[in-house]
């Protein structure tokens, strides 16, 4: 029984889907709004301005990939050709791992489901902070609302799998409170791939849910397209230069790509909008693009359970424990939420990062293996200014991000939290993940040796998978490069609507965030576009 | 010739001592690059390595291959099968893995890599680096001494260069069915497998 992929019945009844890998001859493409992503943002923009009538193109860098593609459930098809530098994205000096989505759909295509509305303190942080308008509680709920309808999100009704049983155990057993995760899903077979393309079309990601959207009400989506440029003239954006990739989504096939539109929408996430910004040389007056970027630094910690937990089976998040996250309010020293990671092999090894005998014991108790991981919220503190993003000189995005004590103190209480959940839950060993971390076989001896562990870049392996920032909304202009309806400031017809636009990182996994505030803009220009 | 490392902007806030350290070890760590590239370039009268990558690779060069055939091994330990045509044929496996995995790479990353390569390569740098003379006779406890000593380095960068070596190793083998195998990984749901892929 194949499972439809929607892709070639919707193709052959007319929906407009090109391969720029196929074109042999530059192209020009006209629109009235011309989106560069197609991910949480830009797939929610396109789906709502395409409903009002607008002509739409959206511009992906990745391929289209569908559930034809993800029925392998194979970790290294999925993170070769789904993610940013197949999965191999890093910081400047490789400290951090990045995983972000690059595929029609973006990282909603292999993100693990987790939907969270952005959390009260964080939307009043930003109201104080960056002068926000429209962005309170009370003004985003009927926009969250949406998107959870639209996208079917509610709180995972199945028992969590093993490896989230044990982070509700561990909660319950020393008395901090643990939630059910709500879920992105319709009709989920709780088989735990969600990170290598979703092969039952249950993940309401936005490449099965908006993009058709989108392409019945006549969009246009043009994928295997690098965006180089956009043109600044006279105070708009007057055309954008594109390059065709080949086949394989890498290299350029020579072909050139000219779009000319009314309006443009930059949702090429929080490290490429910056980057294209940049090399567009675009009007920056208080050198605020590409600063402040938050990537919710993740530290991990590994317990060995006395029965099988095989992380790699069932929905890969559904309980999260919020217990440090909000304990000193929205700034001070810095929170953390805690929540699982799926375990197949080629993820586990990567997080793993060990050696020889070590590498190959360690990796052999994988189905008895229970992670837990802890994202800080960065941002909120002014002792956490977060990263930044530059291009190098061909024009690529680097990421430069460091850490001080503030955030080390965050690593070390979590690195603690996590260890202390894993016993609590029954762990007979717990390994922190840290270059000089053994495997300890009590609460105790973890605890003394987390707390004399080095803290310092490349002795503590920090990952991330959200990547926010670097394009900050709001009204106070000296902070921002947006206003509060996501306008660019020093160009008439320039929206940037995805998580580049967040002046903080968000306290939880953040898609949901982009969806709402997404769904707010493009509801607002679609009525200023069409007026 | 490679391009040369640029120091690392500091937009963080680190503390006094660690922006001392990382100053220190970008200044050691350059001269020390510099002056051994420098005179690479001088003793052998040419402008630098031949580009080209190896024959059936993207981004491997011809002397990164005995590298990483010594380096896979101890990295993998006796997880690689120990003699004859299975050993070979997951090793050129492998060798093919890592390739692809560098070259999906953006040019930022890359760059990097290929620093970090041609130091591991260098005569003048790959000795006081590693303790490796050549990597083609190189013995299992030289490469699981110059690997132990890169991680405990109290270096970043020798640090971080340890952690990508591990990390473009394990990832390509436990993303193979032997992998699997090793991380006693079933694989997926074989009922959903099926229905899938029938």
């Amino acid at each position: 029984m194949a499972i439809d992929d929607i892709y070639t019945q919707g193709i052959a009844g007319g929906w407009k889907v090109i391969d720029a890998s196929s074109l042999k001859q530059d192209q020009t493409y006209e629109a009235d709004v011309a989106i560069i992503g197609s991910g949480a943002g830009g797939g929610t923009t396109a789906e709502i301005l395409s409903a009002a009538g607008l002509k739409v193109l959206i511009l992906e860098e990745g391929p289209l990939q569908t559930a034809a593609n993800f029925k392998d459930m194979d970790d290294a098809r999925a993170y070769g050709e789904l993610y940013q530098e197949g999965a191999g994205r890093a910081t400047s000096d490789g400290a951090v791992s990045i995983l972000q989505g690059r595929s029609v759909g973006g990282t909603t295509t292999v993100n693990w489901t987790s939907s969270f509305r952005t959390p009260p303190p964080t939307l009043k942080y930003w109201a104080d902070t960056f002068a926000l308008k429209g962005g309170s509680e009370e003004e985003m709920a009927p926009w969250f609302a949406q998107m959870e309808e639209r996208l079917g999100v509610a709180p995972w009704a199945l028992p969590p799998n093993a490896n989230n049983g044990a982070l509700k155990r561990g909660a319950e057993a020393l008395g901090w409170a643990a939630h059910v995760i709500p879920r992105n899903v319709r009709g989920c077979w709780n088989l735990g791939y969600c990170g290598l393309g979703c092969p039952t079309n249950a993940k309401q990601s936005m490449l099965v849910t908006t993009i058709p959207g989108a392409l019945k009400n006549g969009a246009q989506l043009v994928h295997h397209v690098s965006v180089r440029k956009l043109v600044f003239a006279n105070g708009k954006v007057s055309g954008l230069s594109a390059e065709a990739l080949g086949p394989d989504c890498l290299k350029p096939s020579g072909v050139r790509i000219e779009v000319k539109a009314r309006h443009f929408v930059l949702a090429g996430g929080a490290i490429n909008n910056p980057a294209l910004l940049l090399r567009s040389a675009a009007p920056d007056p208080h050198q605020r693009i590409g600063k402040r970027t938050c990537i919710h630094p993740v530290n991990l910690s590994l317990g060995i359970m006395p029965d099988k937990v095989e992380g790699y089976y069932g929905a890969p998040q559904s309980i999260y424990c919020d217990e440090h996250q909000w304990m000193h309010g929205a700034a001070g020293p810095v929170g953390y939420k805690i929540e699982t990671a799926p375990m197949q092999p080629l993820l586990s090894s990567a997080i793993f990062g060990r050696y020889g005998e070590e590498l190959k014991t360690g990796m052999g108790l994988l189905p008895y293996t229970q992670s837990m991981l802890s994202l800080l919220r960065d941002g909120f503190d002014e002792q956490s200014a977060g990263g930044e993003v530059q291009i190098d000189d061909s024009g690529a995005p680097v990421l430069y991000y460091n850490f001080n004590d503030y955030m080390w103190d965050g690593f070390r209480r979590a690195y603690l939290s996590m260890a202390e959940l894993q016993f609590a839950a029954g762990a007979k060993q717990v390994m922190p993940l840290h270059v000089d971390s053994k495997i300890y076989a009590s609460w105790a001896e973890a605890k003394e040796a987390i707390t004399g562990l080095p803290y310092r870049k490349q002795r503590v392996p920090v990952f991330t998978a959200h990547l926010m920032g670097g394009c900050a909304m709001g009204e106070d202009e000296t902070l921002t490069v947006v206003n509060s309806d996501a306008r660019f400031r020093h160009a008439d017809n320039l929206s940037i609507i995805d998580g580049s636009i967040f002046p903080t990182s968000i306290g939880a996994n953040p898609q949901l965030s982009i969806y709402g505030f997404a769904c707010k803009n493009a509801t607002k220009l679609a009525g200023e576009l069409k007026a | 010739m490679r391009n040369l490392p640029t120091t690392v902007p500091e937009t963080g806030r680190d503390t006094v001592d660690a922006t001392r350290r990382s100053l220190l070890q970008v200044g050691l760590f350059g001269s020390l690059l510099l002056g051994a590239a420098g005179a690479t370039a001088t003793l052998s009268g040419c402008t630098g390595r031949v580009e080209s990558t190896a024959a059936g690779y993207r981004f491997l060069r011809d002397a990164d291959l005995p590298m990483m055939r010594a380096l896979v091994p101890t990295v993998l330990g006796s997880m690689l099968p120990a003699d004859g045509a299975e050993r070979d044929r997951l090793l050129d496996d492998l060798l093919q893995h890592i390739d692809l995995g560098c070259y999906r790479l953006g040019h930022p990353a890359q760059k990097v890599l290929a620093q970090l390569f041609d130091l591991l390569n260098l005569r003048l740098t790959r000795w006081p680096l590693t303790g490796v003379a050549s990597w083609e006779q190189a013995t299992p406890a030289q490469v699981q001494a110059f690997l132990e000593r890169w991680r405990t380095s109290s270096f970043a960068m020798l640090n971080a260069g340890y952690r990508a070596l591990v990390k473009l190793i394990s990832v390509s083998f436990y993303g193979t069915r032997a992998g699997w195998a090793a991380a006693n990984y079933p694989g997926p749901p074989a009922g959903p497998y099926q229905v899938f892929n029938s």
